[in-house]
Protein backbone atom coordinates (compact mmCIF):
# COMPACT_ATOMS: atom_id res chain seq x y z
CA UNK A 1 0.00 0.00 0.00
CA UNK A 2 0.94 3.21 -0.90
CA UNK A 3 1.20 6.50 1.97
CA UNK A 4 0.94 9.20 -0.66
CA UNK A 5 0.31 11.66 2.03
CA UNK A 6 3.50 10.41 3.75
CA UNK A 7 5.83 10.34 0.53
CA UNK A 8 3.99 13.94 -0.35
CA UNK A 9 5.48 15.46 2.72
CA UNK A 10 8.89 14.38 2.40
CA UNK A 11 9.03 15.56 -1.01
CA UNK A 12 7.58 19.05 0.50
CA UNK A 13 9.96 18.84 3.56
CA UNK A 14 13.01 18.49 1.00
CA UNK A 15 11.46 21.44 -1.25
CA UNK A 16 11.35 23.49 2.17
CA UNK A 17 14.64 22.70 3.51
CA UNK A 18 16.55 22.83 0.27
CA UNK A 19 14.57 25.55 -1.72
CA UNK A 20 15.98 28.94 -1.68
CA UNK A 21 13.39 32.26 -1.97
CA UNK A 22 14.77 35.18 -1.99
CA UNK A 23 12.54 37.06 -0.06
CA UNK A 24 9.33 39.20 1.00
CA UNK A 25 11.48 42.50 -0.19
CA UNK A 26 12.75 40.56 -3.53
CA UNK A 27 8.83 39.58 -4.06
CA UNK A 28 7.75 43.10 -3.70
CA UNK A 29 10.40 44.42 -6.22
CA UNK A 30 9.73 41.73 -8.69
CA UNK A 31 6.02 42.89 -8.62
CA UNK A 32 6.97 46.71 -8.76
CA UNK A 33 8.87 45.44 -12.21
CA UNK A 34 6.28 43.40 -13.40
CA UNK A 35 3.55 46.38 -12.97
CA UNK A 36 6.38 48.56 -15.09
CA UNK A 37 7.38 46.35 -17.42
CA UNK A 38 3.25 45.70 -18.34
CA UNK A 39 2.41 49.07 -18.58
CA UNK A 40 5.69 49.59 -20.61
CA UNK A 41 5.28 46.65 -22.90
CA UNK A 42 2.71 48.59 -24.93
CA UNK A 43 1.85 50.75 -27.51
CA UNK A 44 -0.87 51.32 -30.32
CA UNK A 45 -1.75 50.90 -33.73
CA UNK A 46 -4.72 53.19 -32.62
CA UNK A 47 -2.34 55.56 -31.72
CA UNK A 48 -0.48 55.12 -34.85
CA UNK A 49 -3.16 56.51 -36.63
CA UNK A 50 -3.92 58.72 -34.72
CA UNK A 51 -0.99 60.21 -33.65
CA UNK A 52 0.90 59.67 -36.84
CA UNK A 53 -0.67 63.18 -38.08
CA UNK A 54 -0.07 64.76 -35.11
CA UNK A 55 3.01 63.63 -33.29
CA UNK A 56 4.66 62.09 -36.97
CA UNK A 57 5.28 57.99 -36.76
CA UNK A 58 8.66 57.23 -37.20
CA UNK A 59 9.55 55.01 -39.88
CA UNK A 60 9.84 51.36 -40.13
CA UNK A 61 13.01 49.28 -39.91
CA UNK A 62 14.40 49.64 -43.09
CA UNK A 63 11.48 49.18 -45.18
CA UNK A 64 10.18 52.16 -46.91
CA UNK A 65 7.59 54.24 -45.23
CA UNK A 66 3.96 53.28 -46.02
CA UNK A 67 0.67 53.37 -44.43
CA UNK A 68 0.33 52.12 -41.59
CA UNK A 69 -3.27 50.54 -41.88
CA UNK A 70 -4.68 49.75 -45.09
CA UNK A 71 -6.65 52.28 -46.97
CA UNK A 72 -10.46 51.58 -46.43
CA UNK A 73 -10.37 49.18 -43.16
CA UNK A 74 -13.20 50.81 -41.16
CA UNK A 75 -12.53 51.30 -37.40
CA UNK A 76 -14.70 51.41 -34.56
CA UNK A 77 -11.90 53.53 -32.34
CA UNK A 78 -12.51 56.82 -30.94
CA UNK A 79 -9.38 58.50 -30.64
CA UNK A 80 -8.14 58.63 -26.84
CA UNK A 81 -7.01 61.33 -25.21
CA UNK A 82 -3.40 61.72 -26.14
CA UNK A 83 -0.99 64.65 -24.40
CA UNK A 84 1.63 67.04 -26.00
CA UNK A 85 4.86 66.12 -23.63
CA UNK A 86 7.87 65.85 -26.30
CA UNK A 87 10.17 63.16 -26.29
CA UNK A 88 13.73 63.93 -26.32
CA UNK A 89 15.42 62.54 -29.36
CA UNK A 90 18.00 60.76 -27.21
CA UNK A 91 14.98 58.99 -24.87
CA UNK A 92 13.70 57.98 -27.70
CA UNK A 93 17.06 56.75 -28.92
CA UNK A 94 17.54 54.84 -25.63
CA UNK A 95 14.28 53.43 -25.89
CA UNK A 96 15.37 51.49 -28.95
CA UNK A 97 18.77 50.54 -27.86
CA UNK A 98 16.47 49.10 -24.71
CA UNK A 99 14.01 47.06 -26.61
CA UNK A 100 17.05 45.58 -28.60
CA UNK A 101 18.71 44.54 -25.82
CA UNK A 102 15.50 43.06 -24.39
CA UNK A 103 14.34 41.65 -28.09
CA UNK A 104 18.26 40.14 -27.52
CA UNK A 105 17.88 38.65 -24.31
CA UNK A 106 14.16 37.27 -24.69
CA UNK A 107 15.85 33.59 -25.43
CA UNK A 108 14.98 32.37 -28.74
CA UNK A 109 18.33 31.78 -29.97
CA UNK A 110 17.12 31.18 -33.55
CA UNK A 111 15.83 34.67 -34.19
CA UNK A 112 17.66 36.69 -36.43
CA UNK A 113 18.34 40.43 -35.01
CA UNK A 114 16.57 43.08 -34.12
CA UNK A 115 14.13 45.23 -36.15
CA UNK A 116 11.78 47.83 -35.58
CA UNK A 117 8.77 47.45 -36.94
CA UNK A 118 6.69 50.68 -35.62
CA UNK A 119 7.12 53.34 -33.70
CA UNK A 120 5.54 56.54 -32.06
CA UNK A 121 4.06 58.56 -29.15
CA UNK A 122 1.16 57.82 -26.87
CA UNK A 123 -0.20 59.26 -24.08
CA UNK A 124 3.11 61.60 -23.71
CA UNK A 125 5.24 58.87 -24.35
CA UNK A 126 7.32 57.46 -26.76
CA UNK A 127 6.77 53.85 -27.90
CA UNK A 128 8.60 51.46 -30.11
CA UNK A 129 7.13 48.26 -31.62
CA UNK A 130 10.29 45.61 -32.37
CA UNK A 131 10.60 41.95 -33.74
CA UNK A 132 13.15 39.51 -34.66
CA UNK A 133 12.28 37.17 -37.18
CA UNK A 134 12.65 33.80 -37.15
CA UNK A 135 15.60 31.94 -38.81
CA UNK A 136 14.59 28.28 -40.08
CA UNK A 137 11.33 28.70 -39.07
CA UNK A 138 12.43 28.93 -35.43
CA UNK A 139 12.08 31.17 -32.82
CA UNK A 140 10.55 34.74 -32.71
CA UNK A 141 11.01 37.76 -30.66
CA UNK A 142 8.95 40.49 -30.36
CA UNK A 143 8.61 43.63 -28.14
CA UNK A 144 6.66 46.93 -27.09
CA UNK A 145 8.82 49.56 -24.90
CA UNK A 146 8.02 52.72 -23.91
CA UNK A 147 9.37 55.89 -22.35
CA UNK A 148 9.24 58.94 -20.83
CA UNK A 149 10.49 62.66 -21.63
CA UNK A 150 12.31 61.69 -18.78
CA UNK A 151 13.57 58.63 -19.85
CA UNK A 152 13.48 55.50 -18.27
CA UNK A 153 12.58 52.68 -21.14
CA UNK A 154 9.87 49.85 -19.67
CA UNK A 155 10.31 46.99 -22.34
CA UNK A 156 7.66 43.91 -22.45
CA UNK A 157 9.06 41.19 -24.51
CA UNK A 158 7.87 37.87 -25.66
CA UNK A 159 8.47 35.16 -27.65
CA UNK A 160 7.68 31.82 -29.73
CA UNK A 161 9.90 28.87 -29.22
CA UNK A 162 8.97 28.27 -32.69
CA UNK A 163 7.56 29.73 -35.72
CA UNK A 164 4.76 31.48 -34.56
CA UNK A 165 2.08 28.87 -33.75
CA UNK A 166 -1.11 30.99 -33.48
CA UNK A 167 -3.05 33.15 -35.92
CA UNK A 168 -2.96 36.05 -32.98
CA UNK A 169 -2.08 36.93 -29.69
CA UNK A 170 -2.13 39.26 -27.34
CA UNK A 171 -0.27 40.78 -24.16
CA UNK A 172 -0.15 43.94 -22.88
CA UNK A 173 -0.59 46.08 -19.81
CA UNK A 174 -3.23 48.08 -17.71
CA UNK A 175 -1.70 52.02 -16.05
CA UNK A 176 -3.72 54.78 -14.57
CA UNK A 177 -5.02 56.31 -17.68
CA UNK A 178 -4.46 53.82 -20.20
CA UNK A 179 -4.42 50.61 -20.76
CA UNK A 180 -2.42 48.81 -23.83
CA UNK A 181 -2.25 45.67 -26.14
CA UNK A 182 0.20 44.15 -28.62
CA UNK A 183 0.92 40.75 -30.14
CA UNK A 184 1.43 39.20 -33.73
CA UNK A 185 -1.67 38.34 -36.15
CA UNK A 186 -1.32 36.23 -39.06
CA UNK A 187 -0.51 37.82 -42.22
CA UNK A 188 -4.36 37.84 -43.87
CA UNK A 189 -5.72 39.62 -41.21
CA UNK A 190 -6.47 43.28 -41.83
CA UNK A 191 -8.17 44.09 -38.83
CA UNK A 192 -7.88 43.20 -35.03
CA UNK A 193 -10.58 43.84 -33.01
CA UNK A 194 -10.40 44.27 -29.20
CA UNK A 195 -13.37 43.03 -27.18
CA UNK A 196 -13.82 44.76 -23.54
CA UNK A 197 -14.79 43.45 -20.50
CA UNK A 198 -16.16 46.61 -19.06
CA UNK A 199 -19.18 47.07 -21.95
CA UNK A 200 -17.60 49.57 -23.85
CA UNK A 201 -17.16 49.18 -27.37
CA UNK A 202 -14.56 47.56 -29.27
CA UNK A 203 -11.64 49.05 -30.81
CA UNK A 204 -10.08 48.00 -34.13
CA UNK A 205 -6.71 48.48 -35.17
CA UNK A 206 -5.25 47.69 -38.23
CA UNK A 207 -2.06 45.55 -38.76
CA UNK A 208 1.28 46.51 -38.90
CA UNK A 209 2.80 45.14 -41.93
CA UNK A 210 6.15 43.65 -41.01
CA UNK A 211 7.69 42.64 -44.01
CA UNK A 212 8.61 39.32 -45.78
CA UNK A 213 10.69 38.59 -43.18
CA UNK A 214 8.27 37.95 -40.67
CA UNK A 215 5.60 35.55 -41.14
CA UNK A 216 3.12 37.49 -39.28
CA UNK A 217 2.43 40.66 -39.19
CA UNK A 218 1.62 43.07 -35.65
CA UNK A 219 -0.56 45.12 -33.80
CA UNK A 220 -0.62 47.59 -30.92
CA UNK A 221 -3.21 49.56 -29.56
CA UNK A 222 -3.94 51.88 -26.83
CA UNK A 223 -7.24 53.01 -24.98
CA UNK A 224 -8.14 54.97 -22.14
CA UNK A 225 -9.09 53.45 -18.89
CA UNK A 226 -9.58 55.30 -15.45
CA UNK A 227 -6.96 53.31 -12.53
CA UNK A 228 -5.26 50.15 -12.79
CA UNK A 229 -6.99 47.78 -9.97
CA UNK A 230 -9.43 46.58 -12.79
CA UNK A 231 -6.91 44.74 -14.38
CA UNK A 232 -6.51 44.63 -17.95
CA UNK A 233 -9.72 45.35 -19.96
CA UNK A 234 -9.46 43.27 -23.03
CA UNK A 235 -11.27 40.08 -22.89
CA UNK A 236 -11.05 39.22 -26.07
CA UNK A 237 -9.01 39.70 -28.97
CA UNK A 238 -9.75 38.59 -33.16
CA UNK A 239 -8.87 38.88 -36.58
CA UNK A 240 -10.94 39.88 -38.92
CA UNK A 241 -10.31 39.05 -42.98
CA UNK A 242 -10.81 41.49 -45.76
CA UNK A 243 -14.52 40.95 -45.66
CA UNK A 244 -15.07 41.70 -42.02
CA UNK A 245 -14.67 37.81 -41.35
CA UNK A 246 -13.32 36.55 -37.72
CA UNK A 247 -10.57 34.25 -39.21
CA UNK A 248 -8.98 33.87 -35.15
CA UNK A 249 -9.40 35.14 -32.08
CA UNK A 250 -8.11 34.64 -28.44
CA UNK A 251 -9.46 34.65 -24.86
CA UNK A 252 -6.98 36.95 -22.80
CA UNK A 253 -7.51 35.50 -19.57
CA UNK A 254 -6.17 31.63 -20.91
CA UNK A 255 -5.30 31.47 -24.85
CA UNK A 256 -3.67 33.94 -25.96
CA UNK A 257 -0.33 33.42 -25.00
CA UNK A 258 2.15 31.82 -27.49
CA UNK A 259 2.51 28.71 -26.42
CA UNK B 1 -0.98 52.49 5.34
CA UNK B 2 1.20 51.39 2.95
CA UNK B 3 0.33 49.04 0.52
CA UNK B 4 2.94 46.22 1.22
CA UNK B 5 2.37 46.73 5.16
CA UNK B 6 1.80 42.89 6.70
CA UNK B 7 3.14 41.54 3.43
CA UNK B 8 6.32 40.30 4.42
CA UNK B 9 4.55 38.71 7.43
CA UNK B 10 2.73 36.97 5.53
CA UNK B 11 5.47 35.73 2.96
CA UNK B 12 7.26 34.87 5.43
CA UNK B 13 4.52 32.43 7.36
CA UNK B 14 3.15 30.76 4.08
CA UNK B 15 6.50 30.82 1.55
CA UNK B 16 7.44 27.58 2.75
CA UNK B 17 4.27 25.66 2.63
CA UNK B 18 3.54 27.00 -0.85
CA UNK B 19 7.03 25.78 -2.13
CA UNK B 20 6.47 22.59 -0.44
CA UNK B 21 3.26 22.00 -2.36
CA UNK B 22 4.03 23.15 -5.98
CA UNK B 23 7.89 20.82 -5.94
CA UNK B 24 5.60 18.13 -6.14
CA UNK B 25 3.59 19.54 -8.99
CA UNK B 26 6.41 21.39 -11.19
CA UNK B 27 8.79 18.27 -9.96
CA UNK B 28 11.73 21.02 -10.16
CA UNK B 29 12.49 22.54 -7.28
CA UNK B 30 13.99 25.77 -9.45
CA UNK B 31 10.65 25.61 -11.24
CA UNK B 32 8.60 25.74 -8.28
CA UNK B 33 10.99 28.82 -6.50
CA UNK B 34 10.11 30.67 -9.85
CA UNK B 35 6.67 30.05 -9.82
CA UNK B 36 6.31 30.80 -6.13
CA UNK B 37 8.23 33.47 -6.52
CA UNK B 38 6.11 35.40 -9.35
CA UNK B 39 3.40 34.10 -7.03
CA UNK B 40 4.25 36.24 -4.05
CA UNK B 41 5.62 39.33 -6.60
CA UNK B 42 2.02 39.25 -8.37
CA UNK B 43 0.21 39.37 -4.64
CA UNK B 44 1.95 42.23 -3.47
CA UNK B 45 1.19 44.90 -6.13
CA UNK B 46 -2.30 43.42 -5.03
CA UNK B 47 -1.81 43.24 -1.56
CA UNK B 48 -3.50 46.21 -0.63
CA UNK B 49 -6.81 44.19 -1.75
CA UNK B 50 -5.75 40.49 -0.74
CA UNK B 51 -4.54 41.57 2.79
CA UNK B 52 -8.44 41.93 3.68
CA UNK B 53 -9.15 38.19 2.03
CA UNK B 54 -9.98 35.41 4.85
CA UNK B 55 -7.11 33.46 3.26
CA UNK B 56 -4.76 35.44 1.52
CA UNK B 57 -3.03 31.87 0.99
CA UNK B 58 -5.76 30.78 -1.28
CA UNK B 59 -5.40 33.52 -3.73
CA UNK B 60 -1.35 32.62 -4.11
CA UNK B 61 -2.02 29.42 -4.20
CA UNK B 62 -3.97 29.93 -7.03
CA UNK B 63 -1.62 31.74 -9.17
CA UNK B 64 0.98 29.60 -8.50
CA UNK B 65 -0.95 26.83 -9.15
CA UNK B 66 -2.31 28.47 -12.58
CA UNK B 67 1.52 29.51 -12.89
CA UNK B 68 2.71 26.57 -12.55
CA UNK B 69 0.07 24.77 -15.72
CA UNK B 70 1.32 27.35 -17.61
CA UNK B 71 4.73 27.19 -17.43
CA UNK B 72 4.44 23.67 -17.84
CA UNK B 73 2.58 23.37 -21.14
CA UNK B 74 4.78 25.83 -22.18
CA UNK B 75 7.82 24.05 -21.73
CA UNK B 76 6.73 21.14 -22.62
CA UNK B 77 5.78 22.62 -26.03
CA UNK B 78 9.20 24.42 -26.42
CA UNK B 79 10.66 21.24 -25.75
CA UNK B 80 8.60 19.67 -28.69
CA UNK B 81 9.52 22.50 -30.86
CA UNK B 82 13.13 22.73 -30.60
CA UNK B 83 13.32 18.41 -30.22
CA UNK B 84 15.97 18.69 -27.81
CA UNK B 85 15.55 17.48 -23.90
CA UNK B 86 15.63 20.46 -21.10
CA UNK B 87 18.23 19.37 -18.44
CA UNK B 88 17.35 17.04 -15.80
CA UNK B 89 14.78 18.19 -13.28
CA UNK B 90 16.19 19.73 -10.17
CA UNK B 91 15.21 17.70 -6.74
CA UNK B 92 16.38 17.59 -3.37
CA UNK B 93 17.75 14.80 -1.79
CA UNK B 94 14.75 12.24 -0.74
CA UNK B 95 14.22 8.72 -0.08
CA UNK B 96 14.21 6.63 -2.72
CA UNK B 97 10.23 5.78 -2.31
CA UNK B 98 9.51 9.93 -2.58
CA UNK B 99 11.80 10.57 -5.62
CA UNK B 100 10.03 7.47 -7.26
CA UNK B 101 6.55 9.47 -6.13
CA UNK B 102 8.25 12.57 -7.69
CA UNK B 103 8.74 10.72 -11.35
CA UNK B 104 5.28 9.22 -11.49
CA UNK B 105 4.22 12.50 -10.38
CA UNK B 106 5.73 13.93 -13.31
CA UNK B 107 3.90 11.28 -15.72
CA UNK B 108 0.53 12.41 -14.70
CA UNK B 109 -1.16 14.98 -16.60
CA UNK B 110 -0.92 18.54 -14.73
CA UNK B 111 -4.39 18.93 -13.33
CA UNK B 112 -4.17 15.43 -11.79
CA UNK B 113 -1.10 16.31 -9.97
CA UNK B 114 -2.21 19.24 -9.14
CA UNK B 115 -5.24 17.59 -7.52
CA UNK B 116 -3.59 14.96 -5.95
CA UNK B 117 -1.16 17.68 -3.68
CA UNK B 118 -3.97 19.97 -3.01
CA UNK B 119 -6.17 17.37 -1.60
CA UNK B 120 -3.55 14.78 0.20
CA UNK B 121 -0.43 17.36 1.01
CA UNK B 122 -2.38 20.84 1.30
CA UNK B 123 -5.62 18.70 2.48
CA UNK B 124 -8.13 20.68 0.99
CA UNK B 125 -11.37 18.97 0.76
CA UNK B 126 -12.37 18.08 -2.92
CA UNK B 127 -14.85 21.61 -3.05
CA UNK B 128 -11.77 23.64 -2.75
CA UNK B 129 -9.46 21.40 -4.75
CA UNK B 130 -12.17 22.42 -7.21
CA UNK B 131 -12.16 26.04 -6.22
CA UNK B 132 -8.71 26.66 -6.46
CA UNK B 133 -7.95 24.82 -9.92
CA UNK B 134 -11.57 26.67 -11.99
CA UNK B 135 -12.71 23.18 -12.18
CA UNK B 136 -16.14 20.92 -10.75
CA UNK B 137 -16.16 18.49 -7.97
CA UNK B 138 -17.07 15.53 -9.76
CA UNK B 139 -14.05 16.58 -12.60
CA UNK B 140 -11.66 16.54 -9.28
CA UNK B 141 -12.89 13.32 -8.06
CA UNK B 142 -12.45 11.87 -11.19
CA UNK B 143 -8.95 13.48 -11.24
CA UNK B 144 -7.98 11.75 -7.84
CA UNK B 145 -8.86 8.59 -8.73
CA UNK B 146 -7.00 8.63 -12.38
CA UNK B 147 -4.39 9.79 -10.73
CA UNK B 148 -4.47 7.64 -8.04
CA UNK B 149 -4.97 4.50 -10.11
CA UNK B 150 -1.87 5.89 -12.66
CA UNK B 151 0.55 6.08 -9.76
CA UNK B 152 -0.22 2.90 -8.08
CA UNK B 153 0.38 1.37 -10.82
CA UNK B 154 3.74 3.24 -11.48
CA UNK B 155 4.79 2.69 -8.40
CA UNK B 156 4.52 -0.95 -8.50
CA UNK B 157 1.11 -1.41 -5.99
CA UNK B 158 -1.63 -1.47 -8.73
CA UNK B 159 -4.22 -2.58 -5.78
CA UNK B 160 -4.65 0.64 -3.43
CA UNK B 161 -3.05 3.99 -2.43
CA UNK B 162 -3.23 5.34 1.00
CA UNK B 163 -4.50 8.91 1.31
Amino acid sequence: MLDLHQRLQELADAATRDGATPGPAHAIRRGRRRRRRIIGGVASLLLVAVVAGAAGTGQLGDRPPGPVAPPGVPSTTSPPEVRAHPVPAEVTAQLWEDTKTALGECGVRKAAGPRMIARGMAYGNAWVLGARPPQASKGMCWSSGEAGPGGGSQVGTSGSAGSPSREIVASGSSGDNYGSAYGYVAKRATLVRLVFNDGRAPVEVAPVQAGARFPVNFYIAYFPQQGASGGWRVARVLALDRDGRTIAHCRTKDTCAED
Amino acid sequence: MADTEGFEEFYTATVGRLLGALFPVTGDLHEAEEVVQEAYARASTRWARLRDYDVPEAWVRRVAMNLAADRGRRLQRQARALLRAGPPPHIPPVSVEAMALAEALRALPMHQRQAIVLHHLADLPVEEVAATLGARAGTVKSWLARGRRTLAAQLGDPEEVRS
